[in-house]
């Protein structure tokens, strides 16, 4: 399916219109042959230097063109083009083009075109180079006890790696192209049987609708793909790993994975979703429960710790425990700003050192790290400029936030954080308690195709309540999410 | 659209004034800057010439900071505060932090409703503050006099309520627990302090080391030979330039909002068992060959039963009580597996014991004060009877007639040589 609603070149079908075509690209080859070294079943071999590969053109394409005996049958150029189609040349993928803007995409995705003079039309085939690099250990989301392979680039690879882990006809993918001039290949995957259907149709939808230039980082499908993309919150879920991938599709989730991006998409998201790691069901279920609360539990000290202690600093001095306020304030008669600045500040410093350790190269980003922490962490704490329980509050929150599995969750808890804190230096506790019922208003509201994304927690549709906070013995756990309406309910016997 | 999204930032503006908070100038006025705080962690209160005197201390700091004490007076609470602020310059006197509240024996007896009328009114008060009263002398000379540079009043004060509590000489109450009895029962009991020149009591060899071990070193004798009434009274003790120790002192007994007497060491242990709060202190008696043996209570149990008359009417009020001690020290050559020398210990006990306890209901019958809560205890049992019997229950209190019987057992008594072969003892 091509994503261009109109035709972008309405010309004829010929060599010379295609040279026009790719004027000025020096990848661009196009030669003259004889198919079965006939003149009069002369044809245009076309294909762009580099995304194609040379061994596989000459050997799929090229030698069995040549080849006499093979086109010894045909007497004009189209009975030569069945002839191909039906066996003549060995390559796997060939496809029979009519028109101009199917062979140009067909060029620019890695395949040869062989044009035919007349009604001849073309051909052509899937000659793609094996160009990128090979499935290694995921970066993000690291396995102690898990499958160590991780997505690649190449979309055929992704798919490789998604159909091993689940063997099994029912498995789809719907491949589209998303963008103008990228025309980057995108695949929906789901288990027939298993997803929702109308989820299916839904999503599917929605990409066939993205009209835009390009595709070529995660962001420019997700925010065209979900409801509001004025929530910080994320509302897709990436992951890098295909065990992770498969398994989602297999609770009845849709994936969707894109050409060029080693990563899989997965929907619809909900909150706790985010909070749940893969090694989960590797560990003990008491193991892995107790680890899953204090992940919620970091959650809330990464979003409230600042917030609360710049309330009860400024306005309930009575609610901190004496021998703490006594220090504190001793602490504090020394520190020339107020506890507003301080803590705003380095939240700021916090957050700068953080981006610089991301966006240097790793063993630049160490030192960054390390000069940052020893400059904010003791020589500002000796020099008397903040207070050292102000470093304490701010760390702590920021370790918090490091538990959070997903990287999209934790910026927008930062995020959250800073405006719970602002709320506080304005009103309090009362700022904070109001600043929180708006965010979790917020998360309320939102719904992820049809699923609300606070589920279980809130939304209309019965789900595994409690169940779905604590990570139960895998035996216990026969039902999938409700939520997801789902047409298989069981997931075991 | 706009509106949707307004009304919840709209809703959120409007919580503070949920609290009755300033609005004015800024969205909550509540604002303090933390360095400019001085914590108050003891405020004393006395009476003076138809006002209020209010002495505080700070607490000493984390960094071993002299405290901080001032003083204050004024026609009522709010006004000797204020005056106290004056003299603490730059720093705002903040008592959200207050440990304990100390009251005169003067102001306590003119009456204490005020005071607790106060702190239950103040947005900075606690309730949870434990409640002290002087015996014989004024808050200001404990706040003023006891501790040094390293320690203050509070320190002490802490110290003793934990000294108290484990040797089950009295117990210090909160202002919301004397609130509470006597908003209920008309009466409570209050931990009762003495100021006690150090240099007499505390450094002539009389006692311990020092001031808050010699003052509440738990050890009494069955002879009852230190329940010393007039502890600390007379002259104010801070006439002297010496510094000033906290002693325990048993108890002070509110009844109608004023202080009313005082019990001593042992009557106030005798009410602790009473009220299930023995303790573990160590108690004194005489073997059957004279020599000093010190028990310890392990356990205490006491209960209270009304003896009904046929017409329904209450005169008589059995107390049961159960003791367990063990021995603590015993002189060489006792033998703890001899039932007949154990039983000589035991009757000592029980005599003494009752003794104690029969002093503490007498008070309690003479003021009409129930402040061991038996009236409460009584209708918890026996609602439908003692609704019958209750309508002048104070009067009714006066006029019972108390059978307390004690029985105590001295158990886990090992001999040196158990613990070395390994016996179990008795």
């Amino acid at each position: 399916v091509h994503p261009r609603k109109t035709p972008k070149y309405a010309v004829e079908l010929s060599p010379v219109r295609l040279g026009e075509i790719f004027a000025h690209c020096s990848d661009y080859v196009s030669r003259e042959l004889r198919c079965g070294g006939r003149a009069e079943l002369t044809a245009t071999l076309c294909y762009l230097d580099g995304i194609v590969s040379g061994a596989a053109v000459n050997e799929d394409v090229l030698r069995p063109l040549t080849d006499p005996i093979r086109f010894a049958g045909a007497e004009n150029p189209l009975q030569c083009a069945l002839l191909a189609l039906e066996g003549g040349v060995t390559c796997a993928g060939v496809k029979r083009r009519e028109t101009m803007d199917d062979v140009v995409s067909d060029l620019t995705a890695g395949h040869c075109a062989l044009l035919f003079p007349g009604k001849g039309g073309a051909l052509t085939f899937e000659v793609r180079s094996p160009l990128g690099r090979s499935v290694e250990q995921p970066n993000l989301e690291k396995a102690v006890r898990g499958p160590k392979d991780s997505f690649v680039e190449l979309l055929r690879s992704n798919t490789t790696l998604v159909r091993k882990k689940i063997r099994l006809a029912e498995l789809k993918f719907l491949q589209t192209t998303v963008g103008r001039k990228t025309n980057t290949a995108v695949a929906v995957a789901y288990i027939d049987g298993v997803a929702d259907p109308a989820l299916v149709e839904q999503v599917t939808a929605r990409l066939e609708d993205i009209d835009i230039d390009g595709l070529l980082s995660p962001g420019s499908l997700e925010e065209y793909l979900i409801g509001d993309v004025r929530s910080p919150f994320p509302q897709i879920h990436f992951t890098e790993r295909p065990d992770r991938f498969a398994m989602n599709l297999l609770e009845g989730r849709v994936g969707i994975l894109v050409d060029g991006l080693p990563f899989g998409f997965l929907l619809p998201a909900s909150f706790l979703h985010f909070l749940r790691v893969p090694e989960e069901k590797a560990q003990h279920f008491l193991v892995a429960t107790t680890l899953r609360l204090l992940r919620y539990l970091a959650l809330v000290m990464a979003t409230l710790v600042p917030a609360v202690f710049v309330a009860v600093s400024m306005y309930h001095q009575e609610m901190i425990p004496t021998k703490l306020l006594l220090s504190t304030i001793e602490n504090k008669q020394q520190v020339p700003f107020s506890v507003a600045v301080e803590v705003l500040g380095m939240l700021m410093a916090f957050e700068l050192l953080q981006e610089a350790g991301l966006r240097l190269p790793n063993p630049v980003g160490e030192t960054v790290s390390i000069i940052g922490a020893l400059i904010v962490g003791q020589s500002a704490v000796e020099a008397r400029v903040i207070s050292p329980i102000v470093v304490i509050v701010v760390a702590f929150a920021g370790i918090s936030g490091y538990t959070l599995p997903d990287q999209d969750l934790s910026a927008a808890v930062r995020l959250c954080r800073a405006g719970l804190t602002l709320a506080a230096i304005l009103a309090g506790l009362f700022g904070v308690a109001a600043g929180s019922v708006l965010i979790i208003w917020h998360l309320c509201s939102l719904d992820s195709f049809g699923v609300a994304y606070m589920s279980p927690l809130a939304g209309d549709k019965k789900s595994g309540g409690w169940r779905e906070l604590l990570r139960l013995p895998l035996k216990d756990n026969k039902l999938r999410d409700q939520a997801l309406n789902t047409p298989d309910k069981r997931s075991q016997k | 659209m706009l509106r949707k999204r307004l009304a919840p930032a709209l809703l959120a503006l409007t919580l503070p004034l949920l609290a009755g908070c300033d609005a004015g100038s800024s969205i909550y006025a509540n604002y303090k800057e933390i360095e400019t705080l001085q914590l108050i962690q003891t405020i004393g209160i006395d009476r003076r010439s138809g006002g209020v005197e209010l002495s505080v201390s700070s607490g000493t700091g984390t960094k071993d900071t002299p405290p901080t004490i001032l003083s204050g007076s004024g026609g009522s609470v709010s006004q000797a505060m204020e005056q106290a602020q004056a003299f603490a310059e730059y720093q705002e006197l903040f008592y959200a932090h207050a440990r304990y509240v100390v009251l005169g024996q003067d102001a306590a007896r003119e009456g204490i409703f005020d005071y607790l009328d106060y702190l239950q009114r103040s947005s900075q008060m606690r309730l949870s503050a434990g409640m002290f009263v002087v015996r014989g002398g004024d808050a200001k000379d404990l706040v003023a006099h006891v501790g040094g540079d390293k320690s203050d009043i509070t320190d002490l004060l802490a110290s003793l309520e934990r000294e108290v509590k484990i040797t089950g000489q009295s117990h210090v109450f909160s202002c919301k627990d004397v609130s509470v009895n006597l908003s209920s029962r008309g009466s409570s009991l209050v931990c009762a302090v003495a100021a006690v020149p150090i240099d007499d009591n505390v450094y002539s060899g009389k006692s311990g080391s020092t001031a808050s071990r010699a003052g509440s070193s738990g050890q009494q004798s069955a002879s009852g030979d230190s329940g010393d009434e007039d502890v600390g009274a007379g002259s104010s003790p801070a006439g002297d330039a010496g510094a000033l120790a906290a002693l325990p002192a048993g108890y002070g007994v509110l009844a109608d909002w004023q202080l009313k007497t005082f019990l001593t060491v042992e009557q106030s242990w005798g009410a602790n068992i009473l009220l299930g709060m023995a303790g573990t202190g160590a108690l004194s008696v005489k073997d059957s060959n004279g020599r000093t043996v010190t028990l310890s209570f392990s356990d205490a149990d006491a209960s209270f039963r009304p003896v009904w008359e046929p017409d329904g009417s209450l005169r008589t009020l059995r107390i049961p009580v159960e003791l367990e001690l063990y021995a603590l020290e015993v002189p060489m050559g006792s033998d703890l597996s001899d039932p007949a020398y154990l039983a000589v210990l035991e009757e000592q006990v029980a005599a003494a014991v009752t003794g104690w306890i029969e002093e503490t209901l007498a008070v309690s019958a003479r003021l009409e004060a129930d402040f061991l809560g038996i009236g409460q205890s009584l209708r918890a049992r026996h609602p439908l009877r003692f609704s019958r019997v209750s309508g002048d229950w104070p009067a009714l209190l006066g006029a019972l007639d108390f059978d307390v019987s004690v029985h105590a057992t001295v158990e886990r008594s090992f001999e040196l040589k158990d613990a070395v072969s390994g016996g179990e003892g008795r």
